[in-house]
């Protein structure tokens, strides 16, 4: 049994090979060992933590996706149709709970998660435009309007016609 | 308060690395945190296609942006031009010079695309990428030219379209010095090749993967099997089968063991003896005496009559249906009784691309209901004649699912339907519609007017969704904005960019007989090629994510709940025919 | 939610400080595991902080500088670098209980932070080596020469260690493989005896 504590204090006991899908923890019970101490989670909190896990859990036993190598990155086998149903209801959340499990994944080095969080949020990108997305994620633009329209400029070779 | 504003970076660059096209220079614009994450992305492909090139005076180019801002060179991977501007008869002298010196730049590049001709200020460019992994080019060179190009080391992938006899001299040279790490090779339209010089650089070569002789016509398919046994390794095979004054003779033993993909052309267009059926069946025999694990194999066989069609297919599937994933049928003439064997004999098919009998299309969706596992249709029909086509609409579509049950694509004349799966809805609304309860497929074609309306119904189904059991909503097809075709080069499609060579989409026939001239066709042919090691099964996806991605679950929910919510049975799914 | 309390972010970033001086401390009394359980906690406090928390602490800025320059709006901030000095010191431990492998990871890390951190990267050569791969190793070391000679004589006597112990197993090697083939003709040749007498 592994112990972890948040940074609202709560503390969770979890088994080892669930809270091991966290690269982080893995690495960490590998080199240090099991003990009574708990794991200081400081940047995560007890209500995002619980979603972390029930997503470990779910997916206890699967194998853990090897080191990103080049190729993978390269080849744009990056679908967000293959979101799997279970992975798609449970992240269905609230868009703050989306981007606490994106950070929390990216934390803990939750490959998978953090893939699931960012297709999901690709996903609600897709087809807006600049000011949609905006008013979609409450972003400030940042642009004067002459930078805006010279990046229009820049990257009109990329827009689809 | 948590937001999308308290994302770093790196974890930025990982969300917009799952978009593409359109999508990106709209993140570029909202705010200079998302600009920053976007760039690596946005920069990764510079593309030129047709239509960079007829917008040239008065579009800047990707080219332009990184001379401009030299630091983003460092993210340019792939550079893929198809087209050069002309000017007075030659490239844009201007356009040359912006390739050249951005290539210059860009030290990260893994893959280079350049077919149309006149590269010779550029190849010296290429040299002293140390990443630089994969390159096709239009291969008329000079013997200096050619001495240029063959100093290029590491290269995995390689394919020379049109190589003159300087090209083919260095060619064994070549191999020699990257035997260790080509695994693709690929020789399209090149007069001068010959069998000497194959041999040769094919004993260089004996881990080579992928091997396509295309339009070689001092090649013949015999002298190739022949050469293989310099490649036991060779999972993917491209060849043009010809016929000789006598039969060749097809070598006793073969090394097709590992064979996976297999693309065979029979055309009388390229040399004054069209195949015969007979050495296309000798050559199948051929190839099952090794026994290989075909999981994919492409025909095109215009020539043939129907009656010999069928028998080469028979044979195929005697062969090899156990295995057979997907099936391609170019320019050639499928008959219904061959598509029902198809169906009927392999098990493991999903993809099905073939000219779509489009007067028979209730015929054929009968014969398709034999498939059990039959994931895709492409019509690979070229639809050359002018004049008013049958095309698929709405019902057909939903039929030919309905006949198939896990049959979820059928992608036509530039259209992509897709099936939406409601199971909860069905239940909730199964009386009012003229469907099985257990599933119901609804297939949906939109157009651009209709994004207008989706905003309405986008909000009422999010209240509906609440309401409703949850339904599992995944995609619906999207409009001609977002899907183009045309110079279909499986084996390069990066980024889901198929390229679509006309003006607007809506003027189908005049572009379509831009894509097949003469040339074309041929290219048809070789670009069924595809990476080796089975990334084929992404080839789907590759084609469709921008179509299919477009909308969001709940877009999707609300175009089915507006068919509902607007009342009348199935003859709904009518109003959308547009 | 790491950034709703500014000074929180302030006193993680105290507690990973102190964290690492304890493990610093124990590595240099020997007690790897120790120093390797401090750096593994003060790694809990420092990954993980957002853009937000870094902000409020006026560590990295708020946009980047450069809007175009990918490179440059990766700042290197404090916290990366402490963050590198972790991996690095990690890898150190790894290297002392022989944990090739883990060496590698952490090494791996520290240089994904500084790509010039030329221990971390002697000690990825080194590690590899022992792990056998001795082309990859050896690719590596010659780097770390190229690019800070300084430790050239260091880089030098590993690399000739590593060539010896290379040619030592290539030797092995060859040698089981003439033993094989020595019994594999002792065999057939038995057998043909064998056949021989039968028929005879």
């Amino acid at each position: 049994m592994v112990l972890l504590v948040t940074s609202d204090n709560e503390q969770f006991t979890t088994d080892r090979d669930i809270v091991e899908r966290s690269v982080l923890i893995k690495n960490m019970l590998e080199d240090v060992g099991e003990s009574d101490q708990p794991i200081p989670l400081p940047n995560v909190s007890s209500s995002v933590l619980k979603k972390v896990l029930e997503y470990c859990e779910h997916h206890r036993g699967e194998p853990l996706p090897t080191a990103d190598s080049e190729q993978s990155q390269d080849e744009t086998r990056k679908r967000t149709t293959d979101i799997s149903e279970w992975d798609q209801k449970f992240i269905t959340v609230d868009q703050e709970m989306l981007f606490e499990i994106i950070l929390a994944a990216n934390y803990l080095d939750i490959k998978s998660l953090l893939d699931v969080g960012c297709k999901t949020v690709a996903n609600m990108i897709k087809g807006k435009t600049p000011e949609e997305i905006r008013k979609l994620f409450n972003i400030v633009n940042d642009f004067t309007p002459e930078e805006e329209a010279q990046i229009k400029k820049e990257n009109e070779w990329a827009e689809d016609r | 308060m948590v937001s999308a504003d308290s994302l770093n970076l790196d974890v930025l660059e990982l969300i917009f690395a799952h978009l593409s096209g359109n999508d990106l220079p709209a993140v570029a614009l909202v705010s200079k945190s998302f600009l920053a994450g976007v760039i690596p992305r946005l920069y990764r492909t510079l593309s030129f296609r047709i239509h960079h090139a007829k917008r040239y005076s008065k579009a800047s180019t990707s080219f332009a942006t990184i001379l401009a801002h030299p630091d983003l060179a460092v993210h340019v991977q792939h550079i893929d031009i198809r087209y050069a501007p002309i000017y007075h008869d030659r490239p844009h002298p201007d356009f040359i010079r912006e390739c050249t010196r951005t290539l210059e730049l860009c030290d990260n590049l893994k893959s280079f695309v350049y077919t149309p001709s006149a590269t010779q200020a550029i190849l010296p460019m290429l040299q002293g990428k140390d990443r630089l992994r994969d390159i096709r080019i239009n291969a008329r060179f000079s013997t200096s030219q050619s001495a240029t190009l063959a100093k290029l080391g590491k290269i995995e992938r390689l394919t020379l379209e049109y190589g003159t006899w300087e090209v083919m001299d260095v060619l064994p040279r070549w191999t020699e010095s990257i035997g260790r790490s080509l695994t693709s090779l690929t020789l399209y339209m090149s007069t001068s090749l010959n069998s000497a010089v194959l041999e040769t650089a094919l004993s260089h070569l004996p881990r080579l993967l992928a091997l396509h002789i295309i339009g070689c016509p001092n090649v013949d398919h015999a002298k190739v099997l022949k050469l293989i046994s310099h490649t036991p390794l060779l999972e993917s095979l491209a060849l043009n089968i010809t016929e000789a004054a006598q039969p060749p003779e097809l070598p006793s033993s073969s090394s097709l063991g590992h064979l996976r993909h297999l693309a065979l052309e029979a055309r009388s267009g390229m040399t004054a003896n069209p195949a015969s059926p007979a050495t296309l069946l000798s050559i199948l025999t051929h190839v099952k005496s090794s026994f290989p694990t075909l999981t994919s194999a492409a025909l095109k066989i215009p020539d043939f009559k129907p009656e010999a069609s069928h028998a080469v297919i028979k044979k195929l599937l005697v062969n090899h249906a156990a295995t057979l994933q997907k099936l391609f049928f170019v320019d050639s003439i499928v008959e219904m009784r061959s598509i029902m064997e198809i169906c009927a004999k392999s098990h493991q098919l999903e993809m099905l691309s073939l000219p779509l009998p489009m007067k028979e299309i209730m015929t054929f969706g009968a014969a398709i209901s034999e498939s059990k596992s039959l994931r895709t249709i492409i019509d690979s029909d070229a639809h050359v004649t002018h004049g008013p086509q049958p095309s698929l609409n709405a019902e057909t579509v939903q039929s030919m699912m309905h006949g198939v049950r896990t049959l979820n694509r059928i992608v036509s004349d530039r259209r992509v339907w897709t099936a939406l799966a409601l199971a909860a809805f069905a239940i909730l609304f199964a009386p009012t519609l003229e469907t099985t309860p257990s599933t119901l497929i609804v297939v949906i074609h939109s157009c651009v007017a209709s994004s207008i309306l989706l905003t309405i119904y986008v909000a009422i189904a999010t209240v509906l969704v609440m309401a409703s059991p949850a339904p599992t909503v995944l995609h619906y097809s999207a409009d001609y904005k977002n899907f183009r075709t045309g110079d279909v080069h499986l084996q390069e499609i990066s980024d889901a960019n198929i390229e679509y060579e006309g003006d607007a989409p809506q003027r189908v026939h005049k572009t379509r007989g831009d894509v097949c001239n003469g040339d074309m066709t041929h290219r048809r042919m070789a670009s069924l090629q595809w990476r080796d090691s089975g990334h084929f099964l992404d080839w789907r996806a590759k084609v469709l994510p921008p179509v299919v991605d477009q909308i969001s679950d709940l877009a999707g929910l609300a175009i089915v709940h507006m068919v509902v919510l607007l009342g009348p049975c199935s003859r709904c799914l009518n109003l959308f025919e547009k | 939610m790491s950034d709703q309390f500014p000074e929180s972010t302030a006193m993680k970033l105290s507690t990973a400080k102190q964290k690492k001086e304890t493990a610093d401390q124990a590595f240099k009394e020997g007690n790897l595991k120790g120093a390797l359980l401090s750096y593994h906690e003060a790694l809990m406090f420092l990954l993980g902080l957002d853009k937000n928390a870094l902000q409020s602490i006026g560590v990295g800025s708020a946009t980047p500088v450069n809007d175009k320059d990918g490179k440059d709006a990766k700042e290197k901030t404090e916290v990366d670098e402490i963050i590198e000095k972790i991996y690095a010191n990690m890898s150190a431990c790894h290297m002392k209980n022989e944990n090739w492998k883990r060496a590698v990871e952490t090494a791996d890390k520290a240089l994904a932070k500084n790509e010039a951190n030329f221990k971390a990267m002697f000690r990825k050569g080194k590690a590899l080596g022992e792990m056998g791969f001795f082309d990859k190793a050896v690719k590596i070391l010659e780097e770390v020469k190229e690019k800070n000679p300084t430790d050239a004589p260091a880089v030098d006597a590993e690399l000739s260690r590593l060539r010896a112990i290379d040619n030592e197993r290539e030797r092995a090697n060859k040698q089981k493989l003439k033993g094989f083939l020595n019994r594999a003709e002792k065999k057939t040749a038995a057998v043909t005896r064998v056949e021989e007498s039968e028929t005879a």
